[in-house]
């Protein structure tokens, strides 16, 4: 029994880090390929945690790949809503929106085009 | 009278811009010797000047009345004291005052810099033996939500995280502030904290060096911007990227971190967010700390139930 409930956490721990968004930007760091070292391992819990009997063990990798899912599905994005005078502040309106379009540019930059920006953003005018 | 002729000068001084056109009707140029009656009275170029520069005498606010009725200003019925309230609250509501917007930010960053505040007793250092991390990074002595139940060390690294983070959280509300007042506010806060960074590093860790002390503070300004962009993302993409966020900087992406942890922090990030968007901008100098009263260990209890793309899920306890 005990060995069938650690299967499912070890399970959806990893159906949970295949869903994980990959990162362009920091292709050598990313969550979903640390946590997933854990798998080989014999625990998914983190190290630090304390010795726990095996049955508050089953409980404790359930948790993390439930932790995992929350996050996944945007659980604390839609339980506490921010509204457009944070995302569209009055300062700059496509403050976030210009962050998405240019951290979704950045990987795509010729070496150029990217010594071209540096030279550009040296010069401010405001 | 010395006083009628002094504020009507001083009220001369005062920009037109601003105001009312009631000013501008009782009103004259002002001669050099009733400057030298009014000196008390700035020369008032700046909504901030303004304010110094209201002469608050009773002969004054009468003055200001007949001023008023004569220039046939109709907007109040309480008489000459409400015009002058009516320019306190224009001025106390204004975020752009520096005085106003130094004294907050200091106030603020203080209380952001204390959530993980750590101390490297002096007998340690005397003797030498101050416990280092793998990496050499010196450990102080903490306590607190952040390094007993999030199991981050009392170093200076955790520190300017956690401070940074709370910051972060503020920063996210002055955006919403309009262009001048966002800039005054954002870039007195920044300064406060690398004001307070180096005070750290020459006072818990010894730092007498400024050519050392300056190098650190030219990384945590790197590790400070790039952390903006990052948690930025994260604000904007989803929960998932901003606990990556969150694991990379605060946690330095370590391999044992505790995923339950990150997303009791997402979902306390989310939350102050929340509370620190229902704050008017005119209440923020006495109500943005008050965003922070709810702590991030107490959102575990969020983070337990169970999620729906979790099977087995009534397994987990609440």
């Amino acid at each position: 029994m005990s060995g069938a409930t650690r299967n499912v956490a070890f399970k959806q721990f990893q159906r949970a880090l295949e869903r994980w968004p990959k990162d362009p930007l920091r292709p050598d760091c990313q969550l979903q390929d640390v946590l997933a070292k854990r798998l080989e391992k014999d625990s998914i819990l983190p190290s630090k945690s304390a010795i726990l009997s095996s049955a508050s063990r089953e409980e404790a990798e359930l948790k993390q790949a439930n932790a995992l899912f929350s996050l996944l599905e945007n659980r604390y994005k839609t339980k506490y809503r921010i509204t457009d005078h944070l995302l569209k502040p009055k300062s700059n309106p496509t403050y976030y929106t210009d962050i998405i379009r240019e951290l979704e540019e950045a990987p795509t930059r010729s070496w150029l085009t990217r010594v071209a920006k540096k030279l550009g953003g040296i010069v401010r005018f405001t | 009278m010395a006083c009628r002729t002094s504020c009507k000068s001083g009220l001369g001084l005062l920009p037109r811009a601003a105001s009312s056109s009631s000013l501008s009707s009782g009103t004259r140029v002002a001669s050099p010797s009733s400057l030298l009656r009014s000196r008390r009275i700035a020369v008032a170029t700046t909504p901030q000047q303004q304010i110094r520069g209201i002469h608050a005498t009773l002969q004054c606010r009468q003055q200001q009345q007949t001023d008023k009725s004569s220039g046939g200003e109709s907007s109040s019925s309480g008489g000459g004291l409400s015009w002058l309230t009516q320019r306190f609250k224009e001025a106390a509501g204004s975020t752009a005052q520096p005085y106003l917007v130094y004294r907050t930010t200091e106030r603020l960053v203080k209380a952001c810099a204390s959530k993980a505040d750590y101390k490297i007793s002096s007998e340690e250092r005397k003797a030498g033996t101050v416990k280092q991390t793998a990496d050499g990074e010196e450990i102080g002595t903490g306590g607190g939500m952040w390094h007993d139940d999030f199991h981050l060390l009392p170093t200076f690294s955790t520190w300017a995280h956690v401070t940074m983070l709370h910051m972060y959280l503020l920063v996210v509300r002055l955006r919403a502030l309009d262009k001048d007042a966002h800039h005054t506010w954002q870039s007195q806060l920044v300064d406060h904290f690398f004001h307070q960074a180096e005070d750290k590093m020459d006072v818990e860790h010894d730092m007498g060096s400024r050519t050392m002390r300056q190098r650190y503070l030219r990384d945590l300004f790197v590790q400070w911007r790039g952390l903006m962009l990052a948690y930025d993302e994260g604000l904007a993409r989803g929960d998932a990227v901003l606990a990556s966020a969150v694991w990379r900087n605060l946690f330095k992406a370590r391999d044992d971190v505790d995923v339950r942890v990150l997303a009791a922090i997402v979902s306390w990030m989310r939350l102050s967010l929340m509370r620190l968007d229902q704050i008017k901008d005119e209440d923020l100098p006495l109500l943005a700390e008050g965003a922070f009263k709810w702590p991030a260990k107490s959102e575990l209890l969020l983070v337990d139930l169970p999620a729906r793309g979790l099977e087995g899920a009534e397994t987990v306890k609440r």
